[in-house]
């Protein structure tokens, strides 16, 4: 069987600067692969090459064998859905509207209650039930974000009528939930990449990402830094290298599962500054707990 | 997790359409009623006052075929007040779609038509007709500048959106966000030459100019209405079917590409469409302000933004607007006319601003 996405050496260009550098990946159905990575490290943009969005500067994405831009919009939107990284409130919609909006463009063959069918399901699905009437513009950055999470769902089950083989894209999709609701939404998504729909995410959350992940990509400065099973790609060294901070590394339960806590930190003092040194004592908690 | 095998909706989903078809059911049924008084009334109103049974009989005549062509209230009606009824319809109708559909594409309440260049470019047109071309043609056909007037305005309006949607396109994508500020740039140079020509111009050229600046459905007749009903009746065809597309566009433009849709195809049936209707209607009835940030604002506030009962809607309230507006226009100050931007300003703007102040929904 073919992969189902296979980007190859891509990269992405504006200006002089490349947000993305020679980086290739290739999708399998089911799986979960979760993309890491410092601010700026060219994530986003990435995964809107993935998803059809932005064209690569240089390389080739194919879906399915065919290159991207041979797909029509439509029948891209039976395979994928995408849960973008903003949500700004629009004129006024109901959060049911605003679902049902996100049908528009693939659900106009089916029939009316297949359509509610879906809705219903991914509203449910996103802890919405009680909010389906709500207007879209009263709502919290986090309940907003469970709606973006709700009509991806519900466009995956409309498309999922004339396409076995979907692609689930998330972009930061629980920086602003509740851990419950964090936690929810990440489950939802395994369930669909158990269900054989696999599952690309961009996730800032270190712990969340090894917890869900299938595999990992660490990326910085628009490169691959990392790539493969959490517990193998994350480590003391790649926090280090990557993200910059000193870190050990916990050995959780389940035993090969990798974790950090940020409880340990201790902020770091610009070398060699004598206000630095002097003050250091006084206003660092952990150390004065310490002695 | 499968929805195949169960289909049944919920009955509390199902409860939200419901409502939702009972509330987009009584708006229309609302309008279709103030649309029927107000047509009624303006029908009958004038210099002839005729009233209103007369006005409904002489209408079932006509449309039966036997109208009694000697009979005076039908003479004036049908000869005059009707043709002008109908533009102002069609007219009404073009301005609030078009300002429904440039809110729906630039996803900003305050846009109107005049933000794709179609209105500066129609104004600096007929300013050119009125001033420069009286000095070219006049002197033996004063007329002439009503007859160039129409199609300089229309030309003016489509070249100036011509221009700024090939501004605002690179590489087959139009940026919104450039269009607007091409075409603030543009509404500025428009401007400067329009006050140019007011500078040159004479008296009676000044007073020609003003009264096209806020608009006039005096010059409506059947001949004048057979031309451009089929073009404005066209592009009202095309709106419902853009509907679709401006709701989708609304949840941003990334979005809507994700969702399957065209969204170039979108933008650009959308430009199209308000570039020849408003260009058409104010090659007509001038530029008539206001209808097309009122209509929709006041009809969203009742039905929300969803395009497919807002574009329709938006249709209907416009033509009653103007309806209403044409009918003060020239009853106020009988036997002169008011400019019916006027009109439409004074009796609009205090609505408005009554029901944003009661603050039953929010806009944005």
């Amino acid at each position: 069987m073919t992969a189902l996405i296979e980007a190859c050496e891509v990269s992405r260009v504006v200006g002089r600067r490349a947000l993305v550098d020679r980086v290739s990946l290739t999708v399998e159905p089911g799986e979960t692969v979760i993309l890491l990575g410092p601010n700026g490290a060219g994530k986003t943009t990435f995964l809107r090459m993935l998803a059809g969005e932005l064209v690569p500067s240089a390389g080739t994405i194919a879906w399915e064998d065919a290159p991207i831009a041979r797909w029509k919009p439509r029948s891209l939107a039976a395979k994928r859905a995408v849960m973008s990284q903003s949500h700004p409130p629009t004129f006024p919609f109901s959060v049911f509207e605003v679902i049902s909006i996100g049908l528009e463009g693939i659900g106009r063959g089916c029939d009316r209650r297949r359509r509610l069918g879906a809705i219903e399901e991914a509203l449910a699905a996103a802890d919405l039930a009680a909010l389906a009437g709500a207007d879209y513009g009263t709502l919290s950055g986090g309940e907003r974000q469970r709606v973006q999470f709700a009509r991806a769902l519900a466009q995956l089950r409309i498309g999922g009528l004339s396409e076995s083989r979907q692609v689930l894209f998330l972009d930061e999709p629980v920086a602003s939930l509740d851990l419950c609701h964090q936690l929810v939404l990440m489950d939802r998504a395994a369930d669909l990449a158990a269900e054989g729909i696999a599952v690309v995410a961009v996730l800032h959350d270190l712990n969340l990402a090894v917890r869900y992940a299938d595999r990992l990509v660490v990326l910085a400065e628009g490169r691959v830094r990392a790539i493969g099973r959490p517990a193998t790609v994350v480590g003391p060294q790649l926090l280090r290298d990557v993200f910059g901070i000193d870190l050990p590394i916990g050995g959780a339960p389940p035993a090969d599962m990798p974790f950090v806590l940020p409880q340990l930190h201790r902020p770091r003092r610009a070398a060699g500054s004598a206000m630095d040194e002097s003050f250091s004592g006084r206003t660092d908690p952990v150390a004065a707990i310490g002695r | 997790m499968s929805i195949a095998g169960d289909l049944s909706p919920p009955a509390s989903l199902e409860e939200l359409v419901r409502r939702r078809t009972v509330l987009v059911g009584s708006t229309v049924a609302v309008v279709a009623a103030i649309f029927a008084l107000v047509a009624v009334v303006s029908l009958g109103t004038g210099a002839l006052a005729i009233p209103a049974d007369r006005v409904v009989a002489i209408l079932a005549d006509f449309a039966a075929g036997g109208a009694d062509t000697n009979d005076r209230d039908t003479l004036v009606l049908l000869s005059i007040r009707l043709p002008r009824l109908l533009t102002g319809m069609l007219i009404g109708a073009t301005l609030a779609v078009g300002g429904a559909l440039m809110q729906g594409l630039f996803r900003n309440p305050l846009a109107d038509p005049g933000l794709v260049g179609v209105s500066s470019g129609a104004l600096l047109a007929a300013a050119l007709t009125i001033v420069v071309g009286d000095a070219l043609l006049a002197r033996h056909a004063v007329a002439a500048g009503f007859v160039a007037l129409p199609p300089a305005a229309f030309v003016g309006g489509l070249v100036t959106t011509l221009l700024l949607y090939t501004v605002a396109t690179r590489r087959g994508q139009t940026s919104i966000a450039t269009m607007l500020l091409a075409g603030i740039a543009v509404q500025a140079v428009a401007g400067a030459g329009i006050g140019v020509l007011q500078y040159l111009s004479d008296d009676r050229q000044l007073r020609d100019l003003t009264f096209w600046t806020m608009g006039s459905l005096g010059g409506a007749t059947w001949s004048k209405l057979a031309i451009v009903a089929p073009v404005l009746l066209a592009c009202l065809a095309v709106v419902p079917f853009l509907a679709r597309g401006l709701n989708a566009l609304l949840l941003g433009e990334a979005e809507a590409l994700f969702m399957g849709l065209s969204v170039q195809r979108i933008k650009f049936a959308t430009i199209a469409v308000v570039a020849l209707g408003i260009g058409t209607a104010v090659s007509v009835g001038g530029l008539i302000g206001f209808v097309g940030i009122v209509v929709p604002h006041v009809l969203r506030l009742f039905v929300g933004s969803d395009h497919r009962a807002l574009l329709p809607l938006s249709a209907a309230g416009g033509a009653v607007l103007l309806v209403g507006a044409d009918t003060l226009a020239r009853t106020v100050v009988a036997p002169a006319e008011l400019p019916i931007g006027i009109v439409t300003a004074v009796i609009g703007a205090p609505f408005f601003l009554w029901l944003v102040a009661s603050g039953k929904r929010s806009l944005t």
